[in-house]
């Protein structure tokens, strides 16, 4: 919308870039301010020229308030985001070698703070180094899968549009269909939503002191993440089959061009078995997953 | 035409006591109903699409009226105001049917960079002019009566002109707007700055103020920190108390976010208000 927007006084813009900048910089040991500015001064010598000290404390302690709440509460938002990596590391170590680079890559840009870490998986997978990389991207993946399932909008469920008239049930086998954009797939090397899900059974503290469980790296593991009736996120194991199929459904596929695909191309998976289709149709029609629209 | 404030003023109900609605609750409500008078939810929690959070929200509009409150605004930004945001949160409007909209007399964002913080203003007479203006675009935008909070803050600046309550008042008279008063952050602000809260209650203008807001802090000696995690304190109450009358009766919340009671704990400590509006009640009667 374009509209006469006040302009900002040079002296609040030149107060506030000022302020931006220093408590948007790490903090030292997790707690202190950084006593050197951004522009090489003292901060506390910078810092007095902007704001009066109190009857406690001066201008920089002062500033310092900011700044911590700045980086505790965002790191906070992330360690809540992603718990499998604040299992595997622990609190510290996730803000030093994960939350605070992350943030200074990614500072966030969006008014909802829920969104703080949409980047995360992407910076893992390019800045992130360690001995089981393929760990921590899936984890980061299923993590993030958890709190985009519960945030983003679904199309009116093809169920609803079958029980409001019934007659087009006929018509549905030749138009295309997709699946809900809150369903969301996971083609993975290992079972790692049994790792996170042992992970969770227990406590931060007791994976202190006991070693964590083993993710079975047996083949290729295949999962579906959605919410339920109840809008929980949950999520469940499938078949190679069942994956590729609701694959070519986010893309948008006909049910008629479906059964083609099984049986040419798709084969691989169902060992000839093709019955599988309209038993799965049918699941995914009552849990909403499927839609008429884009 | 010209309402008159008083005219407007007298659209806005008193909604009694409530408290803001948060995930920790949500079970108990669904699941018991529980008699309380309004809900306050944060804007921002439900600008979104779909998903959970949204459904929630519509059993909660089943049974209870709900009063939008934003935390990301930033009036006080030296960026243009944020047209997406504003259409999002308009839209929202439409879903809780909330009487009024309230955000904080603050800055959170510059140059596109979001710092999820309530950050304090330099008490000047061009900020004032500034802000006055963002806010009438605002409250004209949403067309519903538009309410700036109080902060707690923990710093003043070299360049302000005059005391908070000044600023404040003059931030609302001048932009037609109304107060979201939060007395808490009266109480948090005068010790971390050194004023007498009697003078900030005695210099703003009670007519304009639409909601009160009540909270807990914590005490770090050398500072108060606005943190939702405690119970209200004597000192607040008694503003409260002091408050409540002025403003002929307002609709008051407890906000509670962090280190969370049960939601039958919370609502009682939300309900202590009521033993404090007696002095307006007594005299009404």
């Amino acid at each position: 919308m374009k509209l006469a927007q006040p302009k900002a006084p040079e002296e609040l813009k030149c107060v506030q870039t000022w302020f931006g900048k220093i408590i948007a910089r790490p903090l030292k040991n997790g707690h202190d301010i950084d006593p050197v500015a951004p522009s090489g001064q003292s901060v506390e010598e910078e810092s007095k020229q902007f704001i009066v000290p109190s009857l406690t404390l001066k201008p920089m302690e002062r500033i310092q308030i900011y700044n911590q709440q700045y980086w505790w509460r965002l790191l906070k938002v992330l360690q809540e985001s992603f718990p499998v990596f604040v299992y595997l590391l622990g609190h510290d170590a996730f803000n030093e070698t994960i939350g605070v680079p992350y943030l200074l890559k990614y500072p966030p840009d969006h008014w909802s703070l829920a969104l703080t870490g949409s980047r995360l998986p992407k910076w893992i997978e390019e800045e992130y180094h360690c001995r089981d990389k393929e760990l921590m991207i899936e984890s980061a993946r299923i993590d993030y899968g958890f709190s985009f399932a519960s945030v983003v909008k679904g199309q009116k469920p093809l169920s609803s549009e079958l029980s409001s008239n019934p007659e087009k049930c006929e018509e549905i086998l030749s138009q295309k269909l997709y699946v809900q954009p809150y369903v969301q797939l996971f083609a993975m090397g290992g079972d790692f939503f049994k790792f996170r899900e042992t992970l969770h059974r227990h406590s931060y503290d007791h994976w202190m002191t006991h070693p964590f469980p083993e993710v079975i790296r047996d083949k290729e593991h295949y999962f579906v993440l959605y919410p339920d009736e109840m809008h929980l996120i949950c999520w469940k194991e499938v078949s190679a089959g069942e994956y590729h199929l609701l694959r070519l459904f986010q893309s948008g596929i006909t049910i008629d061009a479906a059964s083609e695909w099984m049986e040419t191309k798709g084969e691989q998976f169902f060992d000839g078995d093709f019955s599988q289709l309209q038993g799965w149709f049918q699941q995914w029609t009552a849990n909403g997953w499927l839609t008429l629209y884009t | 035409m010209n309402i008159t404030l008083e005219t407007r003023r007298k659209s806005i109900p008193n909604l009694g006591i409530g408290i803001g609605l948060r995930h920790p609750h949500y079970e108990d409500i669904f699941r018991d109903k529980p008699d309380i008078d309004w809900f306050e939810i944060i804007s921002e929690n439900f600008m979104m699409e779909g998903g959970g959070s949204l459904e929630n929200l519509y059993r909660i509009l089943e049974h209870y009226p709900v009063v939008q409150h934003g935390v990301s605004l930033a009036i006080g930004s030296p960026d243009p105001l944020d047209f997406t945001y504003l259409k999002k949160l308009k839209a929202l409007t439409k879903i809780t049917s909330t009487p009024w909209v309230s955000d904080h007399l603050c800055w959170g964002r510059l140059e596109g960079a979001h710092y999820h913080d309530l950050l304090p203003l330099p008490y000047t007479k061009q900020v004032v002019n500034y802000v006055s203006e963002r806010a009438r675009i605002v409250q004209d935008y949403l067309e519903l009566p538009f309410a700036l909070e109080n902060l707690s803050s923990y710093v003043a600046f070299k360049k302000d002109e005059m005391p908070e309550w000044e600023f404040y008042s003059s931030v609302v008279e001048k932009a037609d707007i109304f107060m979201m008063l939060d007395v808490n952050n009266i109480y948090v602000s005068s010790r971390n700055h050194g004023f007498n809260p009697q003078e900030y209650c005695d210099n703003i203008p009670m007519n304009r103020v639409l909601q009160i807001h009540l909270a807990g802090h914590k005490n770090y000696n050398t500072h108060l920190l606005d943190t939702h995690d405690d119970y209200v304190c004597d000192e607040v109450w008694k503003i409260y108390a002091e408050v409540y009358p002025r403003t002929g009766g307002v609709s008051t919340l407890l906000e509670w976010d962090d280190n969370f009671l049960s939601f039958q704990h919370t609502w009682e400590e939300a309900l202590k208000a009521k033993q404090f509006q007696k002095t307006l009640q007594g005299s009404i009667q």
